[in-house]
């Protein structure tokens, strides 16, 4: 064991005094911390309840500032519950970098996946709503051609870059939620479970239109509870990625690279042409990432059950 | 290598670091919402330079978010020739043989740890430009930001650059060597600042137009995009080079030093 390692157990041994938590008590700490949090901020940074669309990107990006609650709240919740910060074994906060033993796969993972879901997920849309397809849609959006085709690398760029954002929302659910959920329900529980608080999470940003704007049949619920199904789905990439690399990092440029949009296809879609009432972006997405979501999990328990019969 | 990085995280007062940085950064939140939503007094309402009407709160927000990119890549530039020197002052090569690190991994680590000193600056830089920008008018004050932040990775990317110049010089030449030949490069870059202060032609500096920077930049959008892309890539590359020159120097040192 590394000198690091040993420093980093008598740390923990040192403080643990007094009450221990088990780990349902943790979990419901960091729960309560998070939601609290983050809720009082959206209430705080948008007191007049301007929608999503109303607010500008400036005010948009401010209120986004919430992303960083989650990482603070697994933070306070391991200095409140005395759990110290590990960055291997048991407790991990997952927070190291590990590249070894083929662990930077993970991160080539991280940057190329969302682009190929996102521009599946934008072949489906148009299959759905062939009258989207508009050739000169990128114009509208200030874009030349060229920078059309350069919007995949410079989203893994950006992605990688600015991931601190990201990290704020990783750091929290799949550093501390998941690893908790995980120990206690076991995986396939875990993974709706988390995945449902994820996007229940969400839901201040779902009703002021975030995502899915406010102009559809069932407006807020149904917007609400497509994303828990978006983050449960997600989530089984990301807990698998986090899981495997040993680290939030690669989940966190996933998802850096995920909300940087990096899509090709996407300057050819006119959401203004959309025929239907129905959110289908969303459904093409949760169609889209249900097709990578399987091969997943199969790999996943194939290499678990390898592993369990190694050992 | 996570002690070693514990170390110097120790070693540059991370701990105070933190702190008042995080204290400062709920300071200024708690700022811009009052400034933002509280009915401004016709006192504080300035006219600017180019006779824009503006809150002269709002402005004084948003300076931090202006100064600070170059605050931060000066101190971090600081803390390169310190985290070597407290290495220096520690006896790290007793050190270093007891543990099982290897040359490599040591001089791996002061590369992560300015690494890790960089990215964490540039995010708290764009946490600043968001919350400085939000809730701002149009204006010559959120153009000023919005040209800072779109500038951030080139930023950022040549302190790296500057990081991997600095780095072989502190290893191969100690801290106080090291300190002396970038104090001496330094001073002959203000001496020729200075010439061309007496001597040289400074209608060059009347003809710098802020104005026509922003807008370049709002026509340019390709061009920064490309730029965004490049910048770290390549700097990336130059920071590993600079690492394995490190690692040679320092390899070399050593044995000369057994």
């Amino acid at each position: 064991m590394s000198e690091a390692k040993t420093m980093t157990k008598a740390y923990d041994d040192a403080k643990r005094s007094g009450r221990e938590y088990t780990d349902t008590q943790r979990l419901i700490i960091y729960l309560v911390l998070t939601f609290v949090i983050t809720f009082l901020w959206f209430f705080v940074a948008n007191p007049d309840r301007s929608t999503w669309e109303d607010m500008g990107t400036m005010r948009q990006s401010f209120v986004a500032l919430g992303m960083l609650f989650p990482v603070i709240c697994h933070v306070l919740s391991r200095v409140i519950t005395k759990e110290g910060f590990r960055f291997d074994g048991e407790n991990n906060s997952y927070f190291g970098i590990y590249l070894k033993d083929g662990k930077w796969k993970y991160f080539f993972f991280a940057c190329l996946v969302p682009w190929l879901y996102m521009e599946l997920s934008n072949l489906i849309e148009l299959a759905m709503c062939p009258s989207m397809y508009d050739p000169e849609y990128y114009v509208t959006l200030d874009m030349e051609k060229r920078m059309l085709f350069m919007m995949p690398v410079y989203a893994i760029v950006t992605g990688f870059v600015g991931s601190f954002a990201a990290f704020g929302e990783e750091g929290g659910w799949r550093g501390y939620m998941m690893p908790k959920l995980l120990k206690i329900t076991g995986r396939k529980r875990a993974l709706i479970i988390g995945g449902v608080i994820w996007g229940l999470w969400h839901a201040p940003l779902t009703c002021i239109g975030h995502n899915f704007g406010t102009d559809y049949p069932g407006f807020p619920y149904l917007g609400i509870a497509c994303m828990c199904v978006f983050c449960t789905l997600m989530g089984v990439l990301l807990t698998f990625i986090t899981e495997k690399s040993g680290s939030v990092w690669p989940a966190a440029i996933m998802h850096a690279v995920n909300n940087s949009n990096p899509s090709i296809l996407g300057g050819y879609i006119n959401p203004d042409n959309k025929t239907t009432d129905l959110p289908i972006g969303m459904i093409a997405m949760c169609i889209a990432l249900l097709a990578v979501a399987i091969p997943v999990m199969i790999i996943w328990s194939r290499s678990d059950s390898k592993a369990a019969s190694e050992e | 290598m996570g002690g070693l990085l514990y170390k110097d995280f120790l070693s540059i007062n991370g701990k105070k670091q933190v702190a008042v940085i995080s204290v400062f950064t709920v300071l200024l939140v708690v700022f811009k919402l009052i400034v933002a939503f509280a009915d401004t007094p016709d006192a504080w309402l300035m006219e600017n330079s180019e006779g824009e009407i503006m809150n002269f709160l709002d402005y004084l927000v948003s300076m931090p978010a202006q100064m600070l990119p170059i605050m931060f890549i000066s101190f971090i530039a600081m803390w390169i020739p310190n985290v070597i020197q407290n290495d220096e002052k520690s006896k790290i090569h007793a050190y270093l043989s007891a543990t099982p690190f290897s040359k490599r991994t040591y001089i791996a680590e002061k590369y992560v740890f300015i690494g890790i000193c960089i990215y964490s600056a540039l995010s708290i830089c764009v946490i600043w430009c968001v919350i400085s920008m939000a809730f701002l008018q149009e204006g010559a004050v959120l153009d000023i930001l919005m040209l800072i932040s779109s500038f951030l990775i080139e930023l950022f990317s040549l302190a790296l650059i500057g990081a991997s110049i600095e780095f072989p010089v502190f290893v191969a030449f100690g801290k106080e060597k090291g300190q002396m030949i970038k104090t001496g490069i330094l001073e002959v870059l203000a001496w020729f600042a200075v010439a061309f202060l007496f001597f040289g032609n400074l209608d060059v500096l009347e003809k710098v137009d802020f104005n026509r920077i922003i807008e370049w930049a709002k026509t340019h959008l390709f061009a920064l995009m490309f730029m965004a892309v490049i910048s770290p890539l390549i700097t990336l590359c130059v920071y590993y080079i600079s690492y394995r020159i490190s690692v040679r120097i320092y390899e070399r040192k050593e044995r000369e030093h057994e």
